[in-house]
């Protein structure tokens, strides 16, 4: 596929600050399906440069309607959002060219987003986890099994998730189970190869490719006295659609996330989440790896994006971890977030005679393989001893 | 404007926005879910309409917004109208 450029101008971006523009790269993704990527971000012209796929020449009136109406969106939600604050670092060097020599050896594309780990990948994505559930065991978190889809249903309505992160969403469709419409399906299939049921063919499952591991946590809790803390820890399969922004290792459709949940009372859930920090900055330090700690917001769909991004920045509920992947890149690798009662109270989960507090803590198993592989470098041989073996 | 005055009219807004009709004054109003994430700019736009006061992010991350009490010293500090 062939792409050109785009100037398109946006008067909310002429002036705007560095910090008010830290998310329009990220929110341009879901501005138009034509984008395949983002060239230039103007602040002082204020316009931005997209690259747009040939085929799609035709229709820049809403193209150029779509992205204003997303950088707007994206710099004002930052507007009551006071600049990231670094609460720690340790520096380590880094290899700029390791993370691509890696990939090419080790990783093979499948499909956007989607990626094969072969050899030493496979062995390091399988040793970090094996250290990363040894963290999650210091705060005798129970090691536990979830499914990679989740229910519609209940807790990512009752959360908003569907309105506040849209964008990230994967949902699951199927041919319902009548035997005339299965037939037509299987008899179009053979014999126009289909790739898919069309619209008046398709239903929805009411479930979703799970975004996070811990929703089936809460859901498999639900109604359950805590009492006076419980943690549990699982490795999941995760799946958030990024646009044009897919790379491998660094933002995938499908990647790995070994995630700590704390409930309990709010002193318990504090005071875990605050060991689970420590605990993972011993490893960066353990690793030698270039590491900082920041507090945060998610990346919530621009349109929504202001009161949500707001309210999180207003009660410092997000810390973030990003380590150093070369080049002057950090790619955040772990969060701890303090969820107060937003998943245990639609989930009817207690802590003696109140609602549940809780925390999730999540670790993406392939940044952390990128950061090794940039700071040891991308033959195994160089790698901690810890790592070398799944 | 008498600080009792004051608190009254926050307390108006607060129960506006959906929230308890007679919230204490150091009740953290996000905390408790008195208010929802989504009535936090709604709550900015009436202090700034209404009192004329410029709401910055230095005061949502020292939390000058979570308390009746709160709001009323952020007013009182910067509007024109009380």
């Amino acid at each position: 596929m062939t792409a050109a450029a785009r100037w398109i101008d946006v008067p909310r971006l002429a002036g705007a600050s560095a910090h008010a523009a830290q998310a329009v790269d990220a929110d341009l993704a879901f501005a138009h399906p034509a984008i395949v990527g983002v060239d230039a971000i103007d602040r002082s012209a204020g316009r931005v440069a997209v690259r747009i796929a040939d085929d799609d020449r035709d229709g820049t009136a809403d193209l150029d309607r779509q992205v204003c109406q997303a950088v707007t969106a994206s710099l004002d939600s930052f507007r009551l959002v006071a600049a990231t604050e670094t609460v720690w670092h340790r520096a380590a060097p880094t290899d700029a060219g390791a993370v691509p020599r890696f990939v090419a050896a080790n990783v093979i594309e499948l499909g956007p987003g989607q990626y094969a780990l072969r050899g030493p990948a496979a062995i390091l994505r399988a040793a970090l986890d094996r250290r990363l559930a040894q963290v999650a065991a210091t705060v005798d978190a129970e090691p536990w099994h979830l499914p990679s889809i989740e229910s519609t249903a209940d807790l990512l309505r009752l959360t908003g998730y569907f309105s506040s992160h849209p964008q990230h969403v994967t949902w699951g469709f199927h041919v319902p189970p009548h035997f005339d419409q299965l037939r037509a399906f299987a008899r179009d299939a053979k014999r126009e190869a289909l790739a898919a049921p069309g619209p008046d063919r398709a239903q929805p499952t009411g479930f979703i490719l799970e975004p996070f591991v811990c929703h089936n946590v809460y859901r498999a809790l639900r109604g359950v006295q805590v009492g006076a803390g419980r943690a549990i820890t699982a490795l999941g399969n995760c799946y958030r659609f990024e646009g044009h922004r897919f790379a491998p290792l660094e933002r995938q459709w499908e990647f790995s996330m070994r995630e700590a949940v704390l409930l309990g009372p709010a002193a318990y859930v504090a005071a875990t989440r605050t060991a689970l920090i420590e605990q993972t900055q011993a490893l960066c330090a353990e690793l030698d790896l270039d590491a900082t700690l920041e507090v945060a917001t998610d990346p919530f769909f621009a349109a929504e994006a202001a009161s949500l991004r707001t309210f999180q920045a207003m009660r410092s509920t997000k810390l973030e971890l990003r380590l150093a992947i070369g080049g002057g890149v950090r790619i955040a690798a772990a969060s701890f977030n303090l969820c107060g009662g937003c998943f245990a109270q639609p989930m009817a989960i207690r802590a003696d005679d109140a609602v549940a507090d809780s925390a999730c803590v999540g670790w993406g198993l392939e940044r952390w393989m990128a950061a090794v592989v940039a700071r040891w470098g991308a033959e195994p041989g160089a790698w901690p001893a810890v790592l070398r073996a799944a | 404007m008498t600080d009792d005055a004051l608190h009254a009219q926050l307390r108006t807004h607060v129960r506006d926005l959906g929230g308890p009709p007679d919230v204490a004054d150091q009740l953290d109003l996000f905390a408790t879910g008195a208010l929802k994430s989504m009535q936090l700019l709604e709550l900015v736009n009436r202090l700034e309409d209404d009192y004329q006061v410029r709401v910055d992010e230095r005061d949502i991350s020292a939390g000058r917004l979570r308390t009746i009490a709160s709001l009323a010293t952020l007013i009182r500090e910067r509007g024109s109208r009380t």
